[in-house]
């Protein structure tokens, strides 16, 4: 403060020290001006006096006049130490304003809970007393800040502050609006840092040279924020440099136990009406303790169509059975699989829940589900349809499975367009020998977006073509070079079964099952591999099941294209090289081969609050105009506009992503936002989407003084907790130099007076 | 000692303007607290025998008589007009300080009408001389009753103007009154004091019986001045702005080693001398004088 004073106003302090040193040389002048003149007789002996005495009277008014100066001036000083501590009186000594800067966390981890209230409530009181201490002066100013008040995933530089007090003047009707303010200042769902708003803050404190500076943070001081972060040291010492004094207010005491919910999503890829769809919940304890007996209550949640021109839907939630999880270690997460069931299509919700604990928002997590009428397969055979019959079968068997097959011939993938292949999840290639170049570059858009594509082998397939068409050295959709057939020997009864499974979701049936049905399947002849493959096959192909023998030759690789997946059956779908599609084993490995493939289709995106919502839909299928409405459990909901811009790729948009709607955080709370379109038969659809918390702000570990202390070697000016703040000015390490300055001066004032009474001036 | 009740108060001195009335009531206080005359010269001769009243000094008890005819009388002696008593006043400028109820020379002056009263009531002849660096008025010795108004005038007259030089003035004094008699100098003796003592000394070993009157201020003695100060002297241009207690204790050390200095002077060459201040009572100071003069004798 002492260096602020004097870097801020060098003028005015020199001016002061020069009329303090002059003061006494010009009242000492003055007073030998002002004599008494006295007629004297008796000169001689003064005159003898003084001639003896005059060095000797010289030197003590020198010292005199010096001891005055210097009393002058640590009497300044020490007034200026005062100043730092009595803004009063810095203000009156420099003019200057003193600004209140108050940085408050409000990020969710300050909604942290006990019997004495949350933190973000102890940062409110907390906020009032800094109001209170700055109203007990004259020429103070406020600001707030909210960390959240910056865009959470935004670096662009463009991005301003937003406080929620600026720059206003403290005086009584301040206090009243700041009280209505601070009430009002609720905890975001967002993972904010200081860094942004110290950053700025300091950036204001440089533009901003005339006033003496307090910047306040409170903050709950998680180790995740305050571990290490150059940023905030940057900016604490930018502060430091520019004479602010920074007060760091802790807001929590102790680390409380927290569960959160961190996951929640479909597992199950064929998500079809009336269909069990399988979802998983991911529960996290970021405690040091044990977590036992948990509980997670599930809900869906069934919307219905919307009704023509109407901005309502009927929907239908249900309590699902309660997910149990017996115990989770300190800092571990254990997964569930629970079914959920969906009587009809549409876009709809399951909601995860927690009981209650320190923090609230982490407590729940939402997921949406597309769920449509059928999982489309085609199948692609020849005309004769020896394969894709059983395959077809096997898929849905007496209708239940919601799995549609379509069987077309290789000619279909020629002339179909390559959009109206998206409607399939899975294309299965069954004994297909040489096809149109155009069919391989549909097969090839259709895998890379996501679509699953198998290859059963067959007498038909063409080794050249394959290779050059499907492997493309490694390149291509299938992750196998082939080289010709190879039979099986037939099978004794003393030798092990034909297909050997590695361990695989499409296999779950058979993996650590002994003696199962599978090991019943014979197969009477494969296709080879070529002998480079097998010699050293590409990093992105894997074996995942073999045939019997000592060759351990593949019977089915996995491969990647793309966003999809790939799958090649060595022997045929059919019963011609082998008596698979007879085995009970057959229907539930094929179904579960169409969910595995299905996947690349179904990927979960985790989207958090306080990230854009985009939207993208094909030119021509709806108008510009959506409305968007965020959740909300009142029966008012908040709505915004949107209009989707035409580009190549579609009609394109978002919410949330534009400075102002960041600012307004359109996508700031957790929960299923709805986007309504209007087609162009004027009707009506609805897309849903589900935002969540960033689980990372869940973890409530605290970082310790030392630890800070440490990380902010030097920069760390003042570090209290919330219940030891002092309204009034404290005295700090300042406090020590007043201590030993007053010292000083009580001993130069001593001296005075002796070497004024010495001098006789006293 | 007589009690200093009994002597009067400057204040009341000081009302009276005129300088004869004022030396009448100075002596007339100093005779009241006497019992004889503080001058009995050689020249006093018997004049008649009475009967001893209680209160009578014993020495002049004649024990013959009693021896005789076993009764006290005490011997009475005619006093003649032999006695010749020279004032030397100092009118230097030096003499004009004074910050009490008198200044210095108003002191003198008043002493030495006073001495001159008492003398011509004696029937002496007193005369009287004021100087400062040279002299400045000469009154030559006579018993005259007019000549008291003389002196007064001579002394009413001076102004302190100049400096003084004590040692010529004294050796003037020797010419000037060339009989033998009581000289009595009345002043600061400030200038250089071997030669003022050479002065005196000279006097004395004219034969005359030198007494000195130091008549100092209080504020010489004491320099009790404080704050910023400019001192003129009032024999020079020679000015000094200093701070007073800051030179007070070499001042005082100055000024007793001037005292002890013309003290062990006068002391050497058989000199009377009396250190007077003007804020002592007049006739207090001449009693004082007077009295310790006689138990010298």
């Amino acid at each position: 403060m002492f260096s602020n004073l004097f870097t801020s106003s060098p003028a005015v302090w020199t001016g002061l020290i020069a009329s303090l040193v002059a003061l006494p040389i010009v009242i000492h002048l003055i007073n030998l001006v002002r004599h008494k003149t006295i007629e004297w007789g008796a000169m001689e002996f003064l005159l003898k006096s003084h001639r003896k005495n005059r060095n000797w009277v010289w030197l003590k008014q020198l010292l005199l006049l010096l001891s005055r100066i210097a009393i002058l001036v640590l009497a300044l000083f020490l007034l200026s130490q005062v100043g730092c501590e009595n803004d009063r009186i810095a203000a009156l000594l420099g003019g200057r304003a003193t600004h209140h800067y108050v940085l408050v966390d409000d990020s969710f981890s300050m909604t942290d809970r006990d019997n004495q209230g949350s933190a973000l409530d102890r940062a409110r009181s907390t906020v009032m007393q800094i109001v209170s201490r700055a109203r007990s002066r004259s020429n103070h100013r406020f600001s707030l800040l909210r960390y959240s008040s910056f865009g959470a995933s935004d670096d662009s530089e463009s991005l301003i502050p937003s406080f929620d007090i600026e720059n206003e003047v403290v005086d009584s009707a301040f206090v009243r609006r700041a009280e209505t303010s601070i009430i009002g200042m609720l905890a975001s769902s967002f993972p904010a840092t200081v860094d942004r708003a110290l950053e700025s803050v300091s950036e204001l404190v440089r533009s901003r040279n005339q006033e003496n500076a307090i910047v306040y943070v409170l903050s709950d001081f998680r180790t995740k924020d305050w571990s290490e972060s150059s940023t905030t040291q940057q900016s604490l010492k930018a502060l430091s440099d520019q004479g602010a004094a920074i007060e760091m207010i802790r807001c929590v005491k102790t680390m409380h136990s927290n569960l959160a919910i961190t996951g929640l999503k479909a597992i199950g890829n064929v998500r079809v009406a009336e269909t069990p769809l399988m979802m998983e919940v991911e529960v996290r304890n970021y405690s040091n303790e044990v977590a036992k007996k948990i509980q997670v209550s599930v809900s869906s949640t069934v919307y219905g169509r919307p009704a023509p021109n109407s901005t309502e839907v009927t929907s239908n939630s249900e309590e699902l059975p309660t997910v149990f999880i017996e115990s989770i270690e300190p800092g571990q997460s254990e997964t569930r699989i629970f079914p959920v069931y969906f009587g009809q299509v549409g876009k709809h919700g399951i909601t995860a829940s927690l009981g209650e604990d320190s923090v609230e928002v982490d407590n729940t997590r939402h997921c949406v589900v597309d769920v449509q009428p059928n999982a489309n397969v085609l199948l692609i055979d020849r005309a004769n349809r020896l394969h894709s019959e059983f395959l077809s079968l096997a898929l849905n068997p007496n209708s239940m499975t919601g799995i549609g097959a379509e069987i077309q011939t290789a000619d279909f993938l020629r002339n179909v367009s390559a959009e109206a292949l998206d409607r399939f999840d899975v294309i299965c290639l069954c004994d297909v020998g040489q096809v149109d170049e155009l069919a391989i570059k549909n097969l090839k858009r259709f895998t890379s977006e996501g679509g699953g594509l198998v290859y059963f082998a067959g007498p038909n397939t063409n080794f050249g073509f394959f290779n050059l068409a499907f492997y493309e050295n490694g390149e291509g959709l299938m992750p196998v070079e082939l080289s010709d057939t190879a039979d099986v020997e037939e099978r004794k009864d003393d030798t092990p079964a034909d297909i050997v499974p590695e361990t695989h979701p499409i296999f779950a049936p058979v993996n650590n099952v002994r003696n199962s049905l599978l090991d019943l399947v014979q197969v009477k002849r494969v296709l080879r591999p070529s002998f480079s493959w097998l010699q050293k096959p590409p990093s992105q192909s894997k074996v995942v099941a073999t045939v019997r023998g000592n060759r351990q030759l593949p019977l089915v690789i996995e491969g990647q294209y793309g966003k999809g997946r790939t799958m090649m059956f060595m022997t045929t779908a059919g019963p011609l090289w082998n008596n698979w599609m007879r085995n009970a084993t057959f229907p539930p490995i094929l179904l579960l081969l169409e969910d595995y493939m299905a996947a690349g289709k179904y990927q979960h995106e985790v989207q958090f609050v306080g990230d854009p919502v985009l939207i993208s839909k094909p030119t021509g299928s709806v108008t510009p105009d959506v409305k968007s409405y965020a959740p909300t459990s009142s029966t008012d909901r908040l709505a915004g506009k949107v209009r989707l811009e035409q580009t190549e790729s579609g009609l394109q948009g978002s919410i949330g992503s534009s400075i102002d709607s960041l600012l307004n955080r359109e996508t700031s709370v957790p929960g299923v936002y709805e986007l309504w379109f209007r087609q162009m038969d004027s009707s009506s659809s609805v897309d849903r989407i589900a935002l969540n918390v960033d689980c990372t702000e869940s973890d409530l570990e605290m970082i310790g003084d030392e630890k800070l202390l440490q990380n902010f070697s030097g920069l760390l000016p003042s570090l209290t907790n919330w219940d030891q703040f002092n309204p009034e000015p404290k005295q700090k390490a300042v406090s020590s130099l007043n201590r030993f300055l007053l010292l000083v001066l009580v001993l130069m004032l001593v001296a005075e007076q002796t070497l004024g009474w010495m001098c006789s001036y006293h | 000692m007589p009690d200093s009740k009994r002597y009067l108060h400057l204040e009341a001195i000081k009302r009276i303007s005129r300088l004869d009335l004022r030396a009448k009531h100075v002596v007339e206080g100093f005779l009241s607290g006497m019992h004889r005359s503080p001058f009995f010269g050689q020249s006093i001769e018997f004049r008649q025998h009475r009967e001893y009243a209680p209160g009578d000094d014993l020495r002049h008890v004649d024990w013959k008589v009693w021896a005789r005819q076993d009764r006290l009388t005490i011997k009475q002696y005619e006093e003649d007009t032999n006695m010749r008593v020279n004032l030397l006043v100092d009118v230097s400028n030096s003499m004009k300080y004074g910050r009490g109820i008198f200044s210095k020379f108003d002191y003198a002056a008043t002493l030495a009408t006073s001495l001159a009263w008492l003398v011509l009531k004696q029937q002496d002849a007193v005369g009287c001389m004021t100087f400062d660096e040279a002299v400045r008025s000469r009154t030559p010795t006579s018993s005259k009753k007019l000549q008291l108004n003389t002196i007064i005038e001579s002394l009413e007259s001076a102004t302190p103007k100049r400096k003084t030089d004590l040692g010529a003035i004294f050796a003037d004094a020797a010419e000037t009154f060339p009989r033998r008699g009581i000289m009595i100098v009345v002043s600061d003796l400030f200038g250089d004091v071997e030669s003022t003592l050479k002065g005196l000394r000279f006097l004395r070993q004219r034969g005359h019986d030198v007494l000195v009157l130091h008549v100092l201020d209080e504020d010489e003695l004491e320099f009790p001045f404080s704050g910023s100060s400019r001192f003129a002297d009032l024999e020079s241009e020679v000015k000094l702005n200093c701070n007073p207690k800051a030179l007070r204790d070499g001042y005082l050390e100055a000024i007793n080693e001037f005292l002890d200095e013309v003290r062990r002077g006068c002391a050497k060459a058989a000199i009377d001398y009396a250190l007077v201040r003007t804020t002592d009572p007049m006739d207090a100071a001449l009693a004082q004088f007077i009295s310790r003069r006689m138990a010298w004798r």
